[in-house]
């Protein structure tokens, strides 16, 4: 009897380790490889619009999923101007009118700098596992990478995208590709990981395309230029006063 | 034999005297209708020009194509050089540049942060240069408040727009929008005026500003949304500048190249080119309608003047006038009828036209007095052109002509020796 019992034990774990991660799992795996307490990021954002293509550089600074200021540093038509979240708020310093204009309402549904992404797409604060159910649905390759792909579906109202399907690397657990969806079921943005890069954390996507399949053009390139987590931010830099320094 | 005719209606009065009557009031109608009908179609090619069209207006293709109101980055560039050849093609035209767009509107408190946020929609023209545009959009009229714009980073609000915010002239906002190649566009502005158009939609919510401002605000110095041109002497025609939009075209407009400028006439946008042809149509059914009417009128009144006609066409047909002849005379009758009547309409028509023309119909008490200026003009206006004169040549021949050719058609079924025994001669 104890022997059944035993091997009945086995099968049991055995059949759990088979399985493999749940999509849950693998959304919280994803999400603690690429959120940190704190975070500076130096990249640049490549905009191809109709008439040019302009590549704007900015250094962030970001604590948790609650706090971030980002300072533009080029080109001169978009330098000094700041950006700064805080819980649900965010507000824009504009150099040339020496002006701290607060984003909320329909403006957040607005794009930031004539870029794919907009003031709404920056602003979810909560974590993925709050705000969507997961949902895994098959294994697939995206680029030579074998990836899980997972449907998450949103449980809150007041997400900006009711569906996300997201495909994540089985290995590095980061996001090679995400579709995002509005409550009719419309296609609204898609991101692609073109490239990622090894940190002190693991790994991290580097190179990605926000694309805005509402829009014309060619979609919106993130590069990151350097990536340090877990730096010392001072509190000063979130608070309201820095924006105009 | 027309004198001899002409005589014969002259000295027998109730021969031509209802017929005329009847004509000159037709044509009269005719002529004051097809007077009104211009005027209202100018009235109608006026608004429509000095806001939406002009006589014609250039864009790019792109926003041609994609029907783009106000996208910046679909905006036409190096325009000096395009508008100097303009005026050396088309002298009789002014050409202006104007940007529509939208940006946010942001209302600082005292601390220079956001009090109060709107979209708004801004109209930006040439106000500060000799050849400027206040009198196109009527805005000395339509000023309420304050003044004009009188620098480029000076504005106008829509009345309600401004009295919604709770601003005050002289106060700064700031613009916030996208800049032609898809940046950021910021500037701040000074509240110099406010106007009232009697839309609501645009009282509401719009702003205007010179267009070298908007120029600088959207990073676009010898750039704008739109060209416009208007004929000097302010008068439009269907197909009126149809050569010069094909010379244009041929010249400027590449199908390759989506930047380049096309140029289109009035009734080539929003549709126009439905609404000309419903207005012509309009004359036209009123004209033949005055036909056939009139045609039925003149036709009873030439079997009434053929029964009291009866001796003589007997004694003509004894004399030995052959039934043909006799039939043709007749026609020869209602056309010297519809002639006279028709000259007598026509003068008569024109009087009220006339007044209807330089004086007009005041509407405005009619919508609710509200001081109109762009896309409604408050009055009414008859306008008298070269059609107005010869309108009434068609229906008022027509149909005398048509009203003979029925009531005169007895005449071949009467039997010779009958009409002898029937008329006692």
């Amino acid at each position: 009897m104890k022997k059944i019992s035993l091997l009945l034990g086995l099968l049991f774990l055995a059949g759990d380790l088979l399985a493999g991660p749940t999509a849950l799992e693998i959304i919280r795996k994803m999400d603690a490889l690429q959120n940190a307490d704190n975070q500076v990021i130096i990249s640049s954002m490549t905009i191809k619009g109709r008439r040019a293509t302009r590549t704007i550089e900015s250094k962030s600074w970001i604590q948790g999923t609650e706090k971030s200021f980002t300072e533009y540093l080029a080109p001169a038509r978009e330098k000094g101007t700041k950006m700064l979240k805080v819980g649900g708020k965010l507000w824009t310093y504009y150099p040339r009118a020496d002006r701290v204009v607060n984003i909320s309402g329909h403006m957040l549904r607005r794009s930031v700098l004539g870029s794919d992404m907009s003031y709404e797409d920056m602003m979810e604060r909560r974590s993925t596992e709050e705000t969507y159910n997961a949902v895994l649905e098959d294994e697939e390759e995206i680029g030579e990478r074998m990836c899980y792909r997972i449907l998450m579906t949103a449980k809150v109202d007041d997400v900006a995208y009711q569906k996300v399907k997201i495909w994540i690397d089985k290995t590095r657990f980061i996001a090679l590709k995400q579709e995002l969806y509005a409550a009719s079921g419309k296609l609204l943005k898609r991101l692609d990981t073109l490239a990622v890069m090894k940190t002190s954390k693991g790994w991290y996507p580097s190179h990605m395309r926000f694309k805005d399949v509402l829009k014309d053009g060619s979609g919106t390139e993130f590069r990151v230029k350097s990536i340090l987590f877990n730096q010392k931010i001072s509190k000063k830099r979130f608070q309201k006063g820095q924006l105009r320094r | 034999m027309i004198g001899f005719l002409s005589k014969g209606l002259l000295r027998d009065r109730s021969r031509s005297m209802f017929p005329i009557l009847v004509i000159t009031i037709g044509i009269a109608i005719v002529v004051l209708m097809e007077a009104y009908i211009a005027g209202a179609l100018g009235t109608m090619y006026r608004s429509t020009a000095k806001f939406t069209t002009g006589h014609v207006k250039i864009q790019t293709r792109a926003a041609v194509e994609e029907n783009a109101i106000g996208a910046a980055d679909l905006s036409l560039l190096e325009n000096q050089a395009l508008l100097a050849n303009l005026e050396k093609d088309a002298p009789d035209m002014n050409f202006h540049e104007r940007i529509y767009f939208g940006a946010l509107l942001d209302v600082p408190d005292s601390q220079g942060e956001t009090r109060f946020q709107s979209t708004s929609l801004i109209t930006a023209i040439d106000l500060l240069t000799e050849r400027n545009e206040i009198n196109n959009l009527n805005l000395k009229k339509s000023l309420q408040e304050g003044r004009l714009p009188e620098k480029a980073h000076e504005i106008l609000l829509g009345q309600i727009f401004k009295d919604n915010i709770g601003l005050e002239i002289g106060d700064p906002i700031t613009l916030i929008g996208g800049d032609i190649d898809g940046g950021m566009a910021v500037g701040n502005f000074t509240v110099v005026g406010t106007v009232r158009f009697g839309i609501i939609a645009f009282d509401r919510s719009s702003l205007i500003m010179d267009v070298t401002g908007a120029q600088e605000f959207l990073a676009m110095p010898d750039g704008a949304t739109e060209i416009y041109g208007f004929y000097k002497d302010d008068q439009y025609f269907y197909h009126r500048p149809a050569a010069l939009v094909d010379r244009f075209n041929a010249r400027y407009s590449d199908v390759t190249e989506e930047f380049s400028p096309q140029m289109r006439m009035l009734e080539q946008q929003n549709q126009l080119e439905d609404v000309m042809v419903i207005y012509t149509n309009i004359t036209g059914y009123i004209n033949g309608l005055f036909v056939v009417i009139m045609g039925i009128v003149l036709w009873n009144t030439g079997l009434m003047s053929g029964i009291r006609r009866y001796a003589e066409m007997g004694v003509r047909l004894a004399m030995g006038e052959t039934k043909r002849h006799v039939y043709y005379t007749l026609l020869i009758e209602a056309v010297l009828v519809g002639i006279v009547g028709t000259i007598i309409g026509t003068a008569l028509g024109l009087v009220p036209a006339y007044f209807l023309q330089e004086i007009g119909f005041d509407i405005s008490q009619m919508m609710g007095g509200a001081k109109m200026s762009i896309i409604f003009e408050d009055r009414i206006r008859a306008l008298i052109t070269e059609s107005t004169f010869t309108a009434g040549i068609i229906p008022g021949i027509l149909a005398p002509l048509f009203g003979a050719l029925i009531s005169g058609f007895g005449i071949f079924r009467r039997d010779t020796s009958r009409l002898f025994v029937e008329l006692e001669v």
